[in-house]
């Protein structure tokens, strides 16, 4: 049944003392923004912090600053709504806008914010159950268990990337400030995440993601994020594409960087499509063709991710290229 | 009968007490000293319980009992009736029979204390080998007779000579077809609220039926059914589920018994799959073929779905292919086979969905083969009597179903070829299918009483689903006695209220709305009799005949009159009642009883990704008369709507090595949303229908969603030329 278990909940006024709470609390404490992912884990009892430092209270995290002919830095708790109707956001990073307005349903849009997104916990059939079900199957590898129901004889976790605003940041080439006890640092998002279905994120457990920082869109940028779910809302990403590129007026690509969701523990960079597409027109349609196929090539499917292996690989292929097509004028 | 009220689009009565939140549902029925039930379920698909841990449980403070088998009272009566009922797992044994079964029982002073005390128990279970695949069954798969629509019917039929049928069409498809595991998923989950005074025992059940949880729990506890009294309000969704009383209704009653307080108990969403039943998977094979004109020489549909172990359902599939289309030869065969699940039961339209599906799909292909327009071969062997037995229709619209439908859709811009036309880069595809469900008709009673201030009281304990039954009922009654809507007041829900059958199997505005035409007309004629037998009245000795019920009075063609106020107060200033009752005659002999009706789908399929939209539906059904439109068009609307989701989204996935079913919530147990669903467009067709019960209602809760999914199959095919047997529709399979 639903419900919470016990825990102390710390509400701090400032950053710096929420800081401290967590450098005093160390592992036993988790951070919460908006709670839409973290209070129906805990519920579950996938995640079971003792004390819980809720950021709500500390105004900076919802300061923005800058503008888009400087760059734009968003507080972590800038809530998902916020970033889906701005239009100065829709106008530079179009593909932000995008990712924010395809999260679930516009009541957890509301209550859900970009740091919380970013730090979204990885997701699998076998992990995303009530405690009977999982104690049932003796539990898994990511919490409470040994093994992967995935893979049994993985030394690791699969579970996967569902947030969608990551792979975007990625794409954007943003940057977080993660803030401790001990001072803060600034990392690109890319650096943020880790290929581990359990340890996905680097961000230590004393630090407090407090702000993404989005760099000055060139005049030649565009970006997208293409979303595929099972239904038109309410669904995590079977496939996410974002990709964002600076394009000359003849079509050839400048720079492009693209990041998928849902295909594996991190957002997979699609590396070597961004290669091949330097200094080639996408308006070729045999490059791009080329590019997608390659973009699909690391849209690795796994068992735990929706959809036959075959199915997705096709569709990978063909979902690259219609965010590829986007970036075109 | 006067028909100023019936059909209105009243808005629901209830409606914003639901929306205020003022409605009690079951679980929030205050109810003094109560505590919380929670249930621990099993983990595992089969086997026994060795250990069971409650010691850790039972420490916890506000605690009052762990209850399981080892500690349970024994029941001493068998907690089953005949007829649709289900089996059930009261803690009385050891055994585990399906994931997700009932072992134990946490009872406590809060509901937080109950979930955790049940999250600490401990269960150490002798698992045994188990079988929930229905493939490594069907060498076991068996003949069973199938309770529908109020009566037992033979698994088998068949006339003519098949065989011979199928070989001397000039166009034939033999295809086999599937439908999976789906859960009903109401958003109000199972609750029970139990509370015993002496041997007398109070529930309030989120329930389809308050006279059956009544006599279960009676004969379970072995006391007079007398004895208990049951009571549902308000139910937030129920679509069959509801329609039995489950393991959980029995266990909090016996709780409440062993604690000797009130207890509510109700099920999470996760505890949804699986005890509470849920539709269970088809397989089914059709075969059909025509002639060259479209004239049909064949029928066959066969099909084996799963059941538990200790009890039967069988989703009847095959027995709309019975009644629905013209043709010498026809056969229909259901199987069943045992799996170590729990009992699926009735989910909306059970047997028809599923069955119109395969039927309508197979329907299509055919079409297809004879490069014929799908619409015209279903008018090609158009049934005007019951193929089954040749009994006449009580009424059947069909035909103008698929006019009006072909029209308001614009069937004729159908494309003719598979991938032919393209909208924004996507094809477009159009489908359409028939429509048929029986006009069931169950014995119904009702109560119709006129209060000293003209108004009129009126009951009977049916069930609201959400689908009206407070409003339209209330209407009827409001013709009958010549009264406005606003001064008859219908209530219901209460095993202590004059007999309704199962709000199910769309009989209730049937049944019920002919005891309480009955009821109100009895009444009405009582009170005429009262007034021209009083020396006071106006109307005193005038005949019966001359007198008709307006505006709250009783209007002689002369045009005197006398106000049910002044009447009553003359008579003593006592509330006059009247009792009807109703039950099916003979009419239920001499003809076939079915409502109707067409879908047309339209869709729009992404050639990359196999996703589809369903962006365009009209359904255009006759079933008699309709009560309120605005309540009927809902009924249609959501019967639609779960035909997208039935098409493209509705599957419990089960892990068959664990047994068990994964999907565990809405989250991941996928019904269409708002942003899947187009226009939808769903319209009647009234008809009059003088035999198929005194209210002239042939029921609408299911027809809307029988061969939704197959229109939308069928439009998909229209668009993609691929042809996708098993459901859902999902993008995987289109590439």
């Amino acid at each position: 049944m639903m419900r919470l278990p016990r825990f102390r909940y710390l509400a701090p006024r400032k950053l710096s003392e929420a800081a401290a709470a967590l450098a005093d609390l160390g592992t036993q404490a988790s951070v919460l923004a908006g709670g839409t992912d973290l209070l129906p884990n805990m519920k579950r009892r996938q995640q079971t912090p003792a004390t819980l430092v809720g950021l709500r209270e500390i105004r900076a995290l919802r300061a923005r600053s800058g503008d888009p002919g400087s760059g734009m830095t968003l507080g972590a708790l800038t809530r998902l709504s916020e970033i889906e109707h701005d239009s100065a956001i829709a106008a530079n990073w179009p593909a932000l806008a995008q990712a924010a307005a395809s999260v679930a349903t516009p009541p957890l849009r509301n209550m859900g914010t970009l740091g919380g997104n970013l730090c979204l916990d990885t997701r699998c059939s076998y992990y995303d159950q009530g405690p009977e079900w999982r104690a049932a199957i003796g539990y898994c590898m990511k919490k409470d268990g040994e093994i992967c129901w995935v893979a049994p004889g993985s030394p690791r976790c699969w579970a996967v990337t569902s947030t969608d605003t990551a792979p975007v940041l990625c794409a954007l080439g943003a940057e977080v400030t993660l803030v401790s006890a001990q001072g803060e640092r600034r990392i690109p998002v890319e650096d943020l995440f880790a290929d581990d279905g359990i340890e996905h994120l680097t961000k230590k457990p004393g630090e407090i993601l407090s702000a993404v920082h989005l760099q000055k869109p060139t005049p030649d940028a565009r970006s997208t994020y293409v979303k595929l779910r099972r239904r038109g809302s309410f669904d995590f990403p079977v496939l996410g594409i974002a990709a964002s590129a600076r394009l000359r007026a003849d079509g050839t690509v400048e720079e492009a960087r693209i990041f998928l969701s849902g295909t594996g523990s991190r957002p997979t960079n699609a590396a070597e499509a961004v290669a091949f597409l330097a200094g080639r027109k996408l308006t070729d349609e045999d490059v791009l063709r080329e590019a997608a196929e390659s973009i699909a090539h690391v849209a690795r499917p796994l068992q735990n991710t929706d959809f036959s292996m075959s199915w997705r690989k096709q569709a990978a292929r063909e979902f690259a290229a219609r965010a590829l097509r986007n970036l075109l004028p | 009968m006067t028909t100023r009220n019936v059909g209105q689009p009243f808005v629901r009565r209830d409606g914003r007490a639901k929306v205020t939140g003022e409605a009690r549902y079951s679980y929030e029925v205050a109810v003094p000293d109560a505590v919380y039930g929670v249930l621990v379920t099993s983990g595992i698909a089969k086997g026994r319980i060795v250990e069971i841990d409650t010691s850790a449980a039972e420490r916890e403070a506000g605690v009052l009992a762990v209850i399981s088998h080892k500690n349970a009272l024994r029941l001493p009566g068998e907690p089953h009736l005949e007829g649709p009922d289900r089996v059930v797992q009261a803690l009385q044994d050891d055994r585990i029979r399906y994931s997700n079964q009932p072992i134990a029982v946490a009872v406590a002073d809060t509901f937080e204390r109950a979930v955790h005390a049940a999250m600490l128990v401990r269960v150490n279970a002798e698992v045994a080998a188990h079988t929930v695949r229905v493939e490594d069954e069907l060498h076991n798969a068996f003949p069973h007779k199938i309770m529908a629509g109020g009566k037992l019917q033979e698994p088998d039929e068949s006339h003519g000579d098949v065989a011979a049928g199928l070989v001397a069409g000039a166009a034939r498809v033999e295809e086999a077809y599937e439908t999976p595991f789906e859960t009903h998923n109401p958003l109000e989950p199972h609750a029970t609220v139990a509370s015993w005074s002496g041997d007398r025992l109070t529930v309030y059940d989120a329930s389809q039926w308050v006279f059956a949880v009544k006599k279960k729990l009676a004969k379970g506890f072995g006391i007079p059914p007398e004895n208990v009294r049951v009571v549902t309000k308000f139910v937030g969704g129920a679509f069959g589920c509801k329609g039995s009383a489950w393991s959980h209704v029995v266990i909090a009653a016996l709780a409440a018994k062993q604690v000797a307080r009130p207890v509510k108990l109700a099920l999470s969403r996760h505890q949804m799959f699986g005890p509470v039943g849920g539709r269970p998977r088809t397989r089914q094979k059709v075969a059909v073929a025509a002639q060259r004109d479209g004239k049909l020489t064949a029928i066959r549909h066969e099909t084996v779905s799963p059941t538990s172990r200790f009890d039967v359902f069988v989703e009847a599939s095959a027995l709309q292919a019975r009644h629905l289309y013209a043709s010498p030869n026809i056969e229909s065969r259901h199987r069943i086979v045992r799996l170590d699940i729990g009992t699926p039961t009735f989910m909306r339209a059970p047997g028809e969905s599923s069955g119109s599906f395969a039927l309508e799909s197979a329907m299509d292909e055919l079409a297809h083969r004879l490069e014929m327009d799908p619409l015209a071969l279903r008018l090609a062997s158009y049934a005007e009597k019951d193929p089954a037995d040749g009994k006449p229709f009580s009424s059947k619209s069909l035909r103008a179903c698929y006019q009006e439908g072909a029209r308001r859709f614009g069937w004729e811009k159908r494309p003719r070829t598979p991938r032919s036309q393209t909208r924004s880069g996507q094809f477009v595809g159009m489908g359409m299918a028939t429509a048929m469900y029986p006009a069931n008709f169950a014995p119904a009673q009702a109560l119709a009483r006129m209060l000293p201030d003209g108004s009129a009281q009126v009951e009977s304990g049916t069930i609201d689903l959400g689908t009206g039954a407070y409003t339209v009922f209330a209407q009827i009654a409001a013709d009958e006695l010549g009264l406005p809507f606003e001064k008859v007041r219908f209530d219901l829900g209460d095993s202590d209220m004059p007999e309704a059958p199962i709000a199910a199997g769309s009989m209730t505005a049937a049944s019920v709305g002919s005891a309480v035409l009955v009821a109100s007309r009895a009444l009405r004629d009582r009170l005429i009799r009262t007034a021209i037998v009083d020396s006071a009245s106006p109307l005193h000795g005038l005949a019966p005949i001359e007198i008709r019920a307006e505006d709250g009075r009783l209007v002689a063609t002369s045009g005197k009159s006398d106000s049910y106020v002044e009447l009553i107060r003359r008579a003593g200033g006592k509330p006059i009642e009247e009792r009807g009752k109703t039950a099916p005659g003979d009419e239920r002999e001499k003809f076939s009883m079915h409502g109707f009706g067409a879908h047309f789908a339209e869709v729009l399929v992404d050639p990359d990704l196999g996703t589809v939209h369903v962006s365009r539906m009209v359904g255009v059904f006759a079933t008699g008369r309709i009560l309120n439109a605005r309540t009927a068009r809902s009924q249609f609307l959501g019967g639609m709507v779960w035909g997208i989701g039935m098409a493209l989204h509705e599957h419990s996935v089960f892990d068959e090595k664990l047994g068990r079913i994964m999907t565990r919530d809405l989250s991941d147990y996928h019904v269409a949303v708002n942003a899947d669903v187009g226009s939808i467009e769903p319209l009647f067709l009234e008809e009059e229908d003088a035999h198929v019960d005194p209210a002239g209602v042939k029921g609408a809760g299911e027809l809307g969603l029988c061969g939704a999914a197959a229109a939308i199959a069928n439009a998909v095919f229209n668009a993609t030329g691929k042809r996708i047997r098993e459901l859902p529709i999902t993008p995987d399979k289109l590439l």
